[in-house]
């Protein structure tokens, strides 16, 4: 859990109860919103049947992706690092037994975090077919239902598991432990965002699979509908029932999981020498020089630069951090996307030839999206005992707002406009792209400021509030205020592009509000000084320097 | 001078360090020596402003520290025991953090970078993030980063920590050159042989109270000693430590 998402300073028992229990939620609290479906479409069969298999399907591929996230959360844990060697390498402890142990706490972790995933919507969904019961010849039966769902979804949740950390071991056996840790963080970054928009726009996978189980042998070649097939095994009805299916749902975790178990344990000895052996040397040497080269090209002050390059360093070479700005990423095109695929419900087809609302609010909720998570990643500290070189050269908090914003601008606001301008300029003529890429960058500029005025901190250097603070965010504030950038800013938009004097209006408008942001700043930051210490809390669990004994 | 008057901390009812007066001079090299939990690193702290003192104060140029702290900071380099360092930057780019925080002027902060590399003998690693860096060389690192900015004041807490025997001779003759250059030096070590060639004045440390403060060879001849680690066994070991030592070679046997 450390090498991926929580950072030492974490209580580690909390962070996983609060993690499952947001994970389970959904599920659940779906089963609740489904209640009394089946009774009030008892009398229509063949409409039930089908709405039967696709609830059991949702709770299929709920459960792989939730076992696709802890599989990407957890797999580099499976290889030795050079500690883990340097502490067990003396010891008369093999590798293979040590590697076994790995792989053995990885799956029951992986089983635990399933069942915990499963039961309350299986228990719920149980109640529902219960209530069902003059309509048991399609639902299922009630009695077989509670198993069936368990075994469906721990079944599909232990395949992909397995399947994802069997693929990852061969990665390492085939091109190396260096570039499979690299392909390794790129796809982890991929899977998060692509986690989100599977979970997003899982009401338009669900029937594209359902179309499947009319083919057999397509049926066959679906991991999905073997689970399916598993859950029709214990619950019914029999209409359901695809031969075949329930078998391979049966095998194919265990499939997984001994390929899984072979990947890991045969090479168990190399892993533990590459551990020791490879001596990681060049990595920072490219993104060191383009930091370098970037942060003197961007500032002037030297504690402005030093922040601004350790910020982007930190960025770079973070795991943790990288994975919680794809999380916000990830959200941000699932919103953007939902978005537009509303839109394409209204004009069939979608216009793009043209400026329009739902196009103008998809950089903004991006850019939004990113400035937030960018924000949210510099509230967990890299490495709290070493804040101490912060401690002793006390940066103005002038300083740090002014790196704090550049990183803004740079990790968020800046691609975003590269990237619009570029569309745009494919899409329409060159003055209406110009015209909204200005119009997004001081939309960009004005959210930076705006993100930055209650800035406190030096990324990456505060120590961490325990996971009940980290939990609690103000959603309410934050959809208010993605509301108004993103689902207001556009009909400005789109309302000011079409003529050289409304974009200009608009990009006054932005720039006063950038200028009223900072000198809101200004004038509410006398007197308080940076900040290195855990917001108080009498739950919170920080490390204090402080407060060190000597 | 470093003027340290009356000086104790305490935490949380714990009595780390108890009514400890001392001075240093530009100049002057001050040896801190003391077992375990004696309130060496408290000290330590509360002499980088890292920490605040329950009682007592300490001054620099006859003003108080708290109201001219950052001022004084900025004239201070500091090598903690822990080399406590962000282990995912290279060694350039933590000293030009360092560097850049204490404001060093570009320019100026590479060439003192590249040259420190040089001597310490890190150019070939470079590109290295410090986490595939030994102890001595993250070390190196961290006292680099102290001399950054030509401070007036030095404080070394275990600086000789994995470095290698011809590192350590450097490091001996870098604390005398700092001092005859007139630094403060305060030098905090286990290593009693190096304090005893190092240091003008020693301050041993017992149970957050001083038990002894002299130049080394007063200590040794007031207690009639050959060595300074006679002087601190006598002070500061409470313990039989040749009865000690054969009952923890002897535990598993028997």
């Amino acid at each position: 859990m450390d090498a991926a998402l929580a950072s030492r300073e974490t209580d580690a028992t909390q962070f996983v109860l609060w993690a499952t229990a947001l994970v389970a939620t959904l599920p659940f609290f779906w089963t609740i919103k489904m209640m009394g479906v089946y009774s009030f479409l008892a009398r229509q069969p063949e409409v039930l049947q089908q709405v039967v298999i696709a609830h059991r399907l949702f709770f299929v591929l709920y459960a792989m992706l939730a076992a696709a996230l802890l599989a990407a959360a957890l797999w580099d844990a499976l290889f030795p690092d050079r500690q883990d060697q340097e502490i067990l390498g003396v010891l008369p402890v093999g590798a293979k037994t040590v590697a076994a142990a790995r792989l053995t706490a990885a799956l029951a972790v992986a089983a635990g975090f399933l069942a915990a995933v499963a039961t309350p919507s299986a228990l719920m969904y149980t109640v529902n077919v219960a209530a069902g019961f003059k309509s048991q010849a399609l639902v299922g039966s009630w009695l077989g239902t509670l198993p069936g769902h368990l075994a469906a979804m721990l079944a599909a949740g232990m395949f992909t598991f397995g399947a994802l950390l069997a693929l990852r071991g061969l990665a390492v056996l085939c091109v190396g432990a260096e570039a499979a840790q690299r392909a390794a963080a790129a796809l982890q970054l991929v899977t998060m965002i692509l986690l989100l928009q599977v979970f997003i726009f899982l009401p338009t996978v669900v029937p594209a699979l359902m179309r499947g189980l009319a083919d057999p042998s397509s049926a066959l070649a679906t991991p999905p509908l073997w689970f399916l097939g598993l859950f029709a095994a214990f619950a019914g009805p029999p209409a359901a029932r695809v031969p075949g299916l329930a078998a391979m749902g049966a095998l194919a975790p265990a499939v997984t999981l001994a390929v899984a178990a072979l990947v890991y344990l045969l090479p168990a000895r190399l892993n533990a020498r590459r551990a020791l052996e490879t001596r990681t040397m060049d990595r920072g040497s490219w993104s060191a020089g383009l930091i370098a080269a970037v942060s003197r090209g961007v500032l002037q002050a030297a504690a402005t630069r030093a922040i601004f390059a350790f910020t982007l360093a930190s960025l770079a070479r973070s795991r943790r951090h990288a994975l919680i700005i794809a999380t916000y990423l990830g959200l941000g095109v699932a919103v953007g996307g939902v978005r537009l695929v509303a839109a394409t419900a209204r004009e069939r087809p979608l216009g793009l030839e043209a400026p329009a609302d739902h196009l103008l609010a998809l950089p903004l909720v991006l850019t939004f999206f990113l400035v937030f998570g960018l924000r949210a990643a510099f509230a967990v500290p890299t490495d709290v005992d070493a804040n101490w070189t912060f401690r002793m050269a006390q940066p103005s908090p002038r300083r740090v707002v002014h790196a704090v914003a550049a990183v803004l601008m740079l990790g968020a606001v800046l691609p975003v406009t590269t990237a619009w301008a570029l569309v745009t300029t494919t899409l329409w003529n060159a003055d209406r792209a110009a015209a909204a890429a200005a119009m997004h960058l001081a939309s960009g500029w004005a959210l930076v400021e705006l993100a930055v005025v209650d800035c406190r901190a030096v990324p990456f250097t505060r120590a961490h509030a325990a996971s009940p603070n980290t939990v609690r965010i103000s959603w309410a504030w934050f959809l208010l205020a993605l509301h108004v950038f993103a689902f207001r800013l556009d009909d400005l938009q789109l309302a000011a592009i079409g003529s050289s004097a409304g974009t200009a209006m608009y990009v006054a408008g932005m720039i006063v509000m950038a200028a009223a942001a900072r000198a809101y700043r200004r004038w509410r930051r006398q007197p308080w000084s940076v900040h290195f210490d855990a917001p108080i809390d009498a739950a919170a669990e920080t490390l204090n320097l402080s407060q060190a004994t000597g | 001078m470093l003027q340290v008057s009356g000086l104790t901390k305490t935490y949380g009812g714990v009595l780390a360090v108890r009514d400890v007066s001392f001075s240093a001079a530009p100049g002057q090299v001050v040896g801190l020596l003391g077992p375990n939990g004696s309130g060496k690193t408290t000290t330590i702290r509360i002499l980088t402003g890292l920490l605040t003192p329950t009682a007592g104060r300490v001054t620099w140029r006859g003003v108080d520290l708290q109201p001219q702290i950052l001022d004084y900071q900025a004239r201070l380099g500091y090598v903690p025991e822990e080399p406590k360092i962000y282990a995912y930057l290279t060694a350039p780019e933590y000293l030009e953090l360092v560097g850049g925080l204490r404001g060093i002027a570009r320019e100026t902060l590479y060439r003192r970078i590249n040259r420190y590399l040089e001597l310490f003998r890190l150019d070939t690693d470079r590109y290295a993030p410090l986490s595939s860096f030994s102890k001595g060389m993250r070390q190196k690192v961290l006292i680099a980063a102290a001399l950054l900015h030509d401070p007036e004041i030095v404080v070394l807490d275990e600086p000789c920590s994995g470095l290698d025997v011809a590192s350590t001779l450097v490091l001996r003759t870098l604390v005398r050159t700092l001092a005859e250059r007139g630094k403060v030096v305060i030098y905090s070590s286990h290593i009693l042989d190096m304090v005893e060639r190092v240091c003008s004045d020693v301050l041993i440390l017992h149970r957050g109270r001083i038990v002894a403060h002299d130049s080394v060879e007063r200590l040794r001849a007031l207690r009639h000693a050959a060595s300074l680690e006679e002087v601190f066994a006598a002070l500061a070991v409470d313990q039989d430590v040749e009865e000690v030592a054969h009952h923890i070679a002897y535990v598993a046997a028997g």
